[in-house]
């Protein structure tokens, strides 16, 4: 079987989620987002001892329908009001603090495609990594009750190979995990 | 759909983020950094036995249940209900006396009192007030479920007199107490009659149920798992009558289904099986266009999309009964609705047994203009190349009916498929998306792709998901790449290996070995990995040739019956004579993944000992390490003297002589060199200095855990370009790290590995030697002003437009204190 879309008002609770039907093949409602600890400035935040890179990819096809609830109907995503549309409705919907109540302010520099996907950046300057990492991604939640946002966290110390992830459906909210 | 458990509590996750499991086992010891990646699976697959052989095959006792089915069905389409009843002659195959025999009920996954029901979570993660939520779909869900009961009402169960048999529903299974011991060998015929409320599908979610078009309140109805079915008993398990709670799906026993459905008079049925009586359900010119569509070359219409039009204002009070025969299926599904358009196409196959399969297509107009134009060559197309891999399409006929808009199911014959057009707004038209369009080729390759895995090669997705779904996804995949170059496959990527490595780079995973229900990440882990799993074994491990013969054999061999993980492990070994330990133990047992990297290529040639050519060698390797110092060049350029220059009679021995200056002690020690050789040891010198080749060391490291081969694009010095692929094999010593020497003829430039995406690396930054810059997408996002300025101004120009958003949620106060009954 494979995993069906649903209208809005049909994404339902988790339990919902797991009796409901149709289910997946290969192409599951995902949205991957990388948060990578880097030091020193860059040309967005020349005064930065250190931030968060956020990367968010979106899938093309999935973007068309973020682009829709974004408010932004049918345009091409190539269009930069498209691609800025996306950027701050993804802007609405992903947040990263010290705890769900102390958010770090993220900046949003935009949006872009390639090959067929689109990409939103984001930067959070902060003056050294935290051990603890709040986390919220409610990006296309609304829009699919099998829709599953991935966050890979590389750990800003130690091997970098390590990577901290989370996985958010349909309902949830904030959450923590250790960077230690 | 996808569930995710999550862990319990987050002080769990802090727990895993920072303390190490130490626990010795069999791959990895307490003691040193041995991990033996390796190590054989003998010691943890079944046992051979007489019923599975070491090498895959089904063994020389081999067994498997048979139930043959004859059905009445009626549709009573006002109420949403069907009522049924049927005879099913179950044989016992084993070597067993059976007392009782297990069927599955599985609508009763619905009724309020089910396993899954009562265990559904809320929607509140991680817990708390905050996450408290209820959208408007789980609210109407809940409705929905109150407002009608669910699930099986069974009316009647006896036996072929007529004796009514003792029976127990336990959750989605019931158990038929047998009248008398049922040996070996011997049949029973069980007559259960039933009836049972259709669930609207899109309000309360499953695999089947009715479809309520609002605009012109019309309905499509698609049965499965609609009729009580007797549970797999089976060599490896017994009775495989674990509860039914969603995601497992099922497995079941082959036999011949006689199926007689009434349904309203104008209705179109598409079903598993062949249609018995077109003369009494079909119009004499439908009958003719289904005869011409035998030889059609593109899809012909059996129905028109008018007459369907047609069809659905009708609403007849009339019924008339579809009658349909399969033979030698694991299920039975059927579609039913006045507004399905009809077409077909005649496939033929080289095959004795079925050389002709009607391929055909059931939908709604508002499928249209989607679903005429691909679905049905979608189903041949499937059939085209699945049969290449494995074998050819078993069935007479296979169908692909909308039934939603989006997802899919499979059963002997017939799928449920989804994907439809959108009306645009501004133009009113109807239109269909790239998603669309892709969404519906790629859905009907696979639940086509799936009569052939499970429907044929039986394998229990109640246990395994990825022995069909992983399968499946793969022969998807080639089939995909055989429909169209670029084909989106996975998530609009083309190559599965960009596609899955960050899955398999988190933590939140399972093995793909885990048991269908416990699954973490169900689509990735059941469906992606497993398939990448089998792309790289076919074009990179083992090779095309052998793999497509391994898989061929595996398909032939469990053909029409029931494999289990480890048939498939060993016959993919036996047949193409590959240790596969080592990959199965990895990709299929744990969590790691693959991150390989060059850390280091050291360049070397073999020098001649002879220090009249060694060392003026060495004097230019060194001039050329380290170049004279710029000082020294200024000073020259400034006319300064050194003292030297200017007293030459401060010159002595060692300004005339350097340290690559050749002595006689050298040349003496030379000499005692080469006598002290054995005379193979010369004529290996010999040789070497002769050929002249270079020597490099070049060291891997392992990052990700896996061990992979280590496909390499070997750049030299004149431009030309090498492949070779370093077999997994490598690591089998040490697994962490590896140094191998290469030989070449001539200098090497540069070395890449996995240049061309055969694996999932997670990161490719370090694959190549020497280093390449490979900045961040986001970094060179960056290092564009002009359009960080464009973007900033046009979300500056959006925030000012400030819009309410519209609510979704169901608004949620705290309750008032209960009022207490006066004292």
């Amino acid at each position: 079987m494979r995993l069906c879309n649903r209208r809005a008002l049909l994404v339902g609770a988790l339990g919902v989620a797991a009796l409901a039907g149709p289910a997946l093949a290969h192409r599951q409602r995902a949205v991957l987002t990388t948060i990578a600890w880097r030091k020193g400035p860059t040309p967005t935040a020349p005064q930065a001892l250190g931030r968060f890179d956020v990367v968010h990819r979106l899938h093309g096809h999935d973007a068309e329908v973020a682009l829709r609830l974004a408010g932004g109907g049918n345009q091409p995503l190539d269009a930069l009001e498209a691609q800025a549309r996306l950027a701050l409705y993804v802007e609405g919907r992903f947040g990263i603090g010290r705890s769900p109540t102390a958010p770090y302010p993220l900046a949003t520099l935009g949006a872009e495609t390639a090959a067929r996907e689109v990409f939103v950046y984001q930067e959070a300057v902060l003056a050294d990594p935290p051990t603890l990492l709040a986390v919220r991604n409610v990006i296309m939640t609304e829009a699919f009750a099998d829709q599953i946002n991935q966050v890979n966290i590389e750990r800003p110390q130690g091997d970098a190979a390590l990577t901290r992830s989370l996985q958010f459906k349909p309902g949830e909210e904030w959450k923590t995990v250790s960077l230690s | 759909m996808i569930h995710i458990a999550w862990r319990a509590a987050l002080s769990a996750l802090a727990i895993f983020a920072t303390v190490a499991p130490a626990y010795a086992d069999a791959v990895e010891q307490t003691k040193g950094n041995f991990k033996d990646k390796f190590r054989q699976l003998e010691v943890d697959l079944p046992s051979p036995n007489v019923y599975r052989t070491a090498s895959g095959e089904p063994g020389a006792q081999y067994w498997q249940q048979r139930a043959d089915y004859t059905i009445k069905v009626r549709l009573d389409e006002a109420q949403k209900r069907i009522i049924g009843e049927e005879v099913m002659t179950y044989t016992n195959n084993s070597p067993d006396t059976l007392r009782y025999i297990w069927v599955q009920l599985d609508q009763n996954i619905f009724d309020n009192r089910s396993i899954a029901r009562r265990t559904e979570l809320a929607a509140n993660q991680p817990p708390g007030r905050a996450a408290d939520r209820l959208t408007f779909g789980g609210l109407a869900r809940e409705y929905a479920l109150r407002d009608v009961d669910y699930g099986f009402d069974i009316t009647k169960v006896t036996d072929a007199r007529g004796k009514a048999l003792a029976h127990i529903v336990v959750d989605t299974m019931m158990r038929i107490d047998l009248p008398a011991l049922l040996a070996p060998k011997a049949k029973t015929a069980i007559t259960i009659g039933w009836g049972s409320n259709i669930i609207e599908e899109d309000r309360i979610g499953g695999r089947s149920g009715y479809e309520r078009f609002r605009d012109s309140d019309t309905y499509l109805y698609f049965l499965a798992q609609w009729h009580p079915r007797v549970a797999a008993y089976t060599d490896y398990t017994g009775w495989q009558h674990k509860a039914f709670l969603g995601r497992g799906e099922f497995t079941l026993e082959f036999g011949d289904y006689d199926v007689a459905i009434t349904v309203p008079a104008d209705h179109i049925v598409s079903s598993t099986g062949e249609l018995q009586n077109p003369q009494d359900v079909l119009s004499a010119e439908q009958r003719t266009r289904l005869a011409q569509a035998r030889d059609a070359k593109t899809p012909m219409f059996i129905v028109t999309p008018e007459e369907a039009l047609a069809n659905e204002k009708d609403k007849s009070t009339d019924e008339k009964t579809w009658r349909f025969v399969a033979k030698n299926v694991r299920d039975f599904a059927w579609a039913s609705s006045n507004k399905f358009i009809w077409d077909a196409m005649g496939y033929r196959q080289d095959d004795p047994q079925t050389p002709f399969v009607m391929a055909m297509s059931f939908y709604p107009h508002e499928a249209e203009p989607l679903w005429s134009k691909y679905s049905t060559h979608a189903v041949v197309h499937t059939m085209e190349v699945y049969s290449k891999y494995s074998f050819a399409y078993p069935y007479p006929t296979a169908q692909s009916v909308n039934t939603w808009d989006g997802g899919g199911m499979e059963y002997p014959m017939i799928t449920f498929n989804g994907s439809r057009p959108v009306i645009d707004k501004k133009t009113g038209e109807r239109t269909y998306t790239q998603n669309a369009k892709y969404g519906l080729i790629g859905v009907v390759i696979h639940e086509i792709g799936h009569i052939y895995f499970p429907m044929t090669v039986n394998s229990d997705e109640r246990q395994w998901t990825w022995m069909d779904e992983g399968l499946n996804t793969f022969l998807e995949y080639v089939a995909e790449q055989e429909w169209e170059e670029g084909f989106p496959a996975f998530g609009n990527r083309p190559n599965i290996m960009d596609a899955i490595g960050e899955y398999m780079r988190g933590e939140d995973q399972t093995p793909i070995m885990t048991q269908s229900d416990s699954i973490i990440g169900f689509g990735p882990n059941g469906y992606t990995k497993p398939a990448a799993g089998l792309t790289v074994l076919r074009e990179t491990i083992m090779g095309r040739e052998l793999f497509d013969f391994a898989f061929r054999e595996y398909s032939r061999r469990w053909k029409f019956k029931r494999p289990t993980p480890a048939d498939f492990f060993r016959t993919m070994e036996d047949a193409s004579g590959i240790d596969l330990d080592w990959f199965w133990r990895g990709w299929f047992y744990t969590t790691d993944h693959v991150d390989l990297a060059i850390s280091d290529v050291r360049e070397y040639k073999i020098a001649t000992k002879d220090p009249d050519q060694d060392k003026p060698a060495e004097r230019t390797l060194d001039a050329a390490k380290f170049p004279p110092q710029v000082a020294e060049a200024r000073n020259r350029a400034e006319g300064i003297q050194t003292r030297v220059e200017r007293f030459p009679e401060l010159k002595d021995f060692y300004n005339e002589n350097d340290r690559f200056t050749v002595t006689n002690k050298d040349r003496n020690s030379y000499q005692s060199t080469l006598e002290g050789l054995d005379e193979w040891e010369k004529e290996t010198l010999d040789r070497a200095i002769k050929e002249g080749q270079f020597v490099y060391f070049v060291e891997f490291e392992n990052k990700g855990g896996l061990v992979m081969p280590l496909p390499l694009t070997v750049t030299y010095a004149d431009g030309a370009q090498a492949k070779e692929t370093i077999p997994a094999e490598i690591w089998r010593i040490a697994s962490d790290r590896v140094t191998k020497m290469m030989f070449s003829d001539k200098p090497i430039a540069s070395i890449a590995l996995d240049a061309d995406h055969e694996m999932p690396d997670i990161n490719r930054a370090d694959n190549h030697f020497p280093r390449r810059i490979d900045s961040a997408r986001i970094d060179l996002f960056r290092q564009r002003p002009e359009i960080r300025n464009l973007m900033a101004d046009a979300m500056t120009k959006l925030r000012s437009e400030e819009k309410k958003e519209e609510g979704k949620d169901v608004p949620l106060a705290p309750a008032p204190p209960t009022a207490t009954p006066q004292q």
